[in-house]
């Protein structure tokens, strides 16, 4: 699933845009499979691509095209067919429901797609040595292991691209690496592209391109 | 939670409205649940209560703002002695006619010869009495007789049929009979006197609440009267009066000054039914206020259910759920939970009218039945609740 950013700049940013990023008012092809690193310091509106590119922000000017059509003023049914099929996310905030446990964020998830069974999530919560908070209630959890369910949650479906930012903030060296197994093999079975925003450069999948917001 | 428990809830459905409850306070449900179940009882119920008491109401006061009393003369020592007479004089229907608190006099008149009916071998005796058309409360389209005819049309009261259904019959170890039942049927009827003797069969083609009496078309009771006793002047034991109200002191004062009895306590029952209109209305506008601040609370209670989920709706969104699906989601839940509302008021309602229908019946008050209104009052309350929700989470969802 080809994805298009032609000369988009968010309305609140536009004026304050720097000029040599490679994203904001710029032309950018995302060609499916490709792993994309977007390097973006602090301000430069790296939530906010994301939340575009995700369909919650449409306060932009210029044009997202997605699978060769432009989604600027498609409907929240449209966006919801796309978030369950298409394109998958680990929010900078997480996003999680912290008065449910840990499994039932999970499976909100997971019943809506229908993407594994329940020995599979099973297997892929111990890949992420989160199985025992799974009845956890995630107010009560860490950052760190709301950070893995979050990411457990986002794989709980069928998707083209699976969009991280910031995935691993608050994990540690031992974690951060499982992470990174257990998304690259879900994103190879899907055939899938990523894009992962961060603050600093990393290393952490074979980026096949690093783009700099700023 | 163990290990198996937690595989257990992984194979357990995720109900969206399960997810929007979970850790939030349920008064406000249970307050919803509460005016609503209330409101739909009390608005049904005044609804089946005014409905019930127009039928006692229309029953009796077919024109409406008149009332009708039949009166007699009263029976004395001097009346058996035969020193004065029981039916009315031709003078005093002149007087009463003449009075500016009746509005209109109708003669009841009677016949001058033995009625012996006999049905389903049981023989009794009757009588007949006939009455202008305008003052019988009664359909008369088939109430018409013609030289020839043997079947005579006869309007009964309904106070009769309440005593035999309800005295006669179960004395008897008898099941009650419907009205339709007895129109089907006929009375073999031999009329006798002086060694002359007719045969007709009778047929009740209707019943009155406002006339005691048996009543037959009048060029019949003319007829039978000529042939069997050769006279055409018909006794008048009874007079129906038309007054605009039956309460009236000056008209009280004018029936015991002239000894006239009025039968079986109209004007209590017509005071009372005032009474109990003027009650209702009443209890109609408190219900009415109820209602509506009881929906207004509903709605709100629920509405600020869904609006304390803004967060968790807007979760559910992002993690690709349709915003249509949520809304039907927490519509088909909200409509099961009114379902089961109406589910317990309708047979609440029920019982409660079935009671209060049988002490109708046990006052001679008619019988009057649910109506339908009584069924789509709570189904129409939830109909509005639920639109309201719709509105208030679409404009959420937006």
């Amino acid at each position: 699933m080809d994805i298009y950013l032609k000369n988009i700049a968010p309305n609140p940013l536009i004026g304050s845009l720097s000029i040599v990023g490679e994203v904001w008012k710029k032309e950018l092809h995302l060609k499916p499979e490709n792993y994309i690193h977007i390097l973006a310091p602090s301000g430069s509106g790296k939530s906010t691509l994301m939340g575009i590119l995700y369909g919650i922000r449409n306060d932009f000017k210029g044009e997202l095209i997605i699978q060769g059509e432009s989604v600027k003023n498609s409907s929240q049914e449209d966006w919801s067919k796309l978030r369950s099929s298409q394109i998958a996310i680990v929010f900078q905030d997480l996003q999680l429901l912290d008065e449910l446990t840990a499994i039932e964020n999970i499976q909100i998830k997971n019943q809506l797609t229908n993407a594994y069974t329940k020995d599979e999530i099973v297997k892929m919560a111990k890949s992420l040595d989160v199985y025992e908070l799974l009845d956890k209630k995630v107010a009560l959890l860490s950052r760190g292991e709301k950070q893995r369910i979050a990411i457990l949650r986002s794989l709980c479906m069928q998707f083209s691209w699976l969009l991280l930012d910031e995935p691993f903030s608050a994990l540690d060296e031992v974690n951060t690496q499982k992470a990174i197994a257990l998304i690259k093999t879900v994103v190879t079975e899907n055939n899938a592209g990523l894009i992962l925003s961060n603050l600093y450069s990393d290393n952490y999948f074979d980026y096949t391109k690093k783009v700099r917001m700023a | 939670m163990t290990t198996l428990k937690r595989l257990e809830w992984l194979s357990m459905k995720v109900n969206i409205v399960n997810i929007l409850l979970q850790g939030k306070s349920k008064l406000g449900l249970l307050i919803a649940v509460f005016g609503i179940l209330l409101s739909s009882f009390l608005i049904a119920s005044v609804y089946q209560l005014f409905n019930d008491v127009s039928f006692i109401l229309d029953k009796s006061e077919k024109e409406e703002g008149y009332q009708y009393l039949q009166i007699s003369k009263e029976v004395g020592v001097s009346t058996s002695l035969g020193l004065s007479s029981p039916d009315f004089s031709v003078n005093e229907i002149a007087s009463l006619k003449k009075q500016n608190f009746i509005e209109d006099v109708a003669e009841l008149w009677s016949n001058d010869f033995r009625v012996y009916g006999r049905f389903g071998g049981n023989g009794f005796d009757m009588f007949f009495t006939s009455v202008k058309p305008d003052f019988i409360d009664a359909d008369t389209d088939n109430f018409k007789w013609e030289i020839g005819q043997v079947e005579i049309p006869v309007i009964i009261s309904n106070q009769f049929l309440t005593l035999l259904n309800h005295a006669v019959l179960p004395s008897q170890g008898r099941s009650p009979i419907p009205k339709i039942a007895i129109k089907q049927a006929t009375v073999d009827l031999q009329l006798t006197k002086d060694g002359k003797r007719l045969r007709f069969k009778a047929r009740v083609v209707g019943f009155s609440d406002r006339i005691s009496s048996v009543l037959v078309p009048r060029n019949f009771l003319d007829y039978a009267n000529n042939e069997l006793s050769g006279n055409t002047q018909t006794r008048v034991s009874m007079v129906v009066l038309k007054v605009k109200d039956s309460g009236d002191k000056t008209l009280r004062k004018y029936l015991d000054r002239n000894d006239y009895d009025v039968n079986g306590e109209q004007l209590v029952v017509q005071k009372s039914k005032t009474v109990l209109k003027i009650t209702l209305g009443v209890v109609f506008v408190f219900g009415f206020v109820i209602l509506i601040l009881s929906m207004a609370l509903s709605l709100s209670q629920i509405k600020g259910l869904i609006y304390q989920n803004k967060d968790r709706i807007r979760m559910l969104i992002l993690l690709g759920y349709s915003p249509a699906g949520i809304i039907k989601s927490l519509l088909v839940s909200i409509a099961k939970l009114l379902g089961v509302i109406i589910m317990l008021v309708l047979p609440f309602i029920w019982i409660v009218f079935n009671s209060v229908h049988s002490l109708m019946l046990t006052y001679t008050l008619g019988l009057p039945q649910l109506t339908i209104g009584v069924w789509l009052i709570p189904i129409a309350i939830s109909m509005v609740i639920l639109s309201g929700i719709f509105a208030s989470v679409k404009k959420l969802i937006k």
